[in-house]
């Protein structure tokens, strides 16, 4: 199954705003939001931005109409529902921490008030593609685990102690 | 990840020119991922409507110029709705056009670091050691 791609725009006060200035480089230092999320086997890719200004570019006229926003895009595999489900069960202080102070978030407290406000908030993506849509993050990371055994073996004196420890190695790894 | 504004009225010909790309990042060396959408803010009150924009994100391998240069030239079509684009047949003016409207990353997650071909590579040995492995061969 190909993965699933999800853009998400949440109007944010010029205080959280402010908040996000200052807590996201202190995070980003120590890897606070983003370790336990690298951990978790469904997600491609993840990236928050602040977009302080529509448009960004600075020599263009400001358009006054658009909110202060937290951008959020990423790439997962399954589905939604068990996308956010998984998020507000492993890193739902790290989700306050993000969210906290956007508009109309509900809280994390339980999953389907956040499913709701995921479904108002999310834009649908016109375009999307991907290089191995039949590969999931779980099958990358394995190949590429796989290869470096492989590698040692190719390498070795390929002696059947040799094969039969490549074989071991490689059994949760196919 | 970049937002760029569209040319007034024009954001339902960037959606038909969006639904006629055919598959063109296969043509973009190192793109892991890539999404190109018609953005429309949400209005704040009493402000009045947003324009709407094009949002251009992509996860690919090296610096973004190169990158930049050879999706904005399979893109030319698209981003033609976009204020102030330049065209594709400058590659420095292609990236100054999409650096000026970058949205900086505070935060990211990636599955893997490995590039578009270690990942092909990888997938494609893993594939042949399965089969070596049934087949109960051996290199």
């Amino acid at each position: 199954m190909a993965p699933s791609p999800l853009t998400i725009l949440s109007p944010v006060p010029w205080w959280w705003a402010l908040w996000i200035r200052v807590s996201w480089p202190l995070a980003r230092l120590t890897g606070f939001v983003a370790a336990p999320l690298q951990k978790l086997s469904f997600i491609h890719a993840a990236r928050w931005g602040l977009v302080a200004r529509w448009p960004p570019d600075r020599a263009a006229r400001r358009d006054r109409g658009a909110p202060r926003s937290l951008l959020f895009l990423t790439t997962f595999d399954g589905s939604a529902v068990q996308y956010i489900e998984a998020f507000v069960r492993v890193v739902p202080g790290r989700i306050m921490g993000l969210y906290g102070g956007a508009q109309g978030f509900p809280g994390v407290r339980r999953s389907r008030p956040v499913e709701r406000y995921i479904r108002e908030h999310s834009h649908p993506v016109d375009h999307f593609w991907c290089a191995y849509p039949d590969a999931t993050v779980t099958m990358k990371r394995q190949a590429l685990a796989l290869t470096a055994h492989y590698d040692a073996y190719l390498a070795s004196d390929r002696s059947d102690a040799a094969w039969r420890r490549f074989t071991t190695q490689a059994q949760t790894l196919l | 990840m970049l937002l760029a504004a569209l040319l007034d009225g024009e954001d339902a010909a960037a959606r038909a020119a969006l639904r006629a790309l055919g598959e063109p990042f296969a043509r973009v060396p190192g793109t892991h991922l890539v999404r190109v959408q018609v953005l429309q803010p949400p209005p704040r009150r009493w402000r009045g409507r947003p324009r709407p924009y094009l949002l251009l994100a992509a996860e690919h391998d090296g610096p973004p110029e190169p990158w930049l240069a050879a999706a904005g030239r399979e893109l030319d079509t698209v981003l033609a709705h976009c204020a102030f684009w330049p065209g594709a047949g400058d590659p420095a003016e292609v990236a100054r056009w999409a650096l000026e409207r970058r949205v900086d990353v505070g935060f990211s997650v990636v599955a893997t670091d490995a590039t578009v071909e270690e990942v092909g590579v990888a997938l494609h040995r893993q594939a042949e050691v399965r089969r070596l492995i049934a087949e109960e061969r051996r290199p």
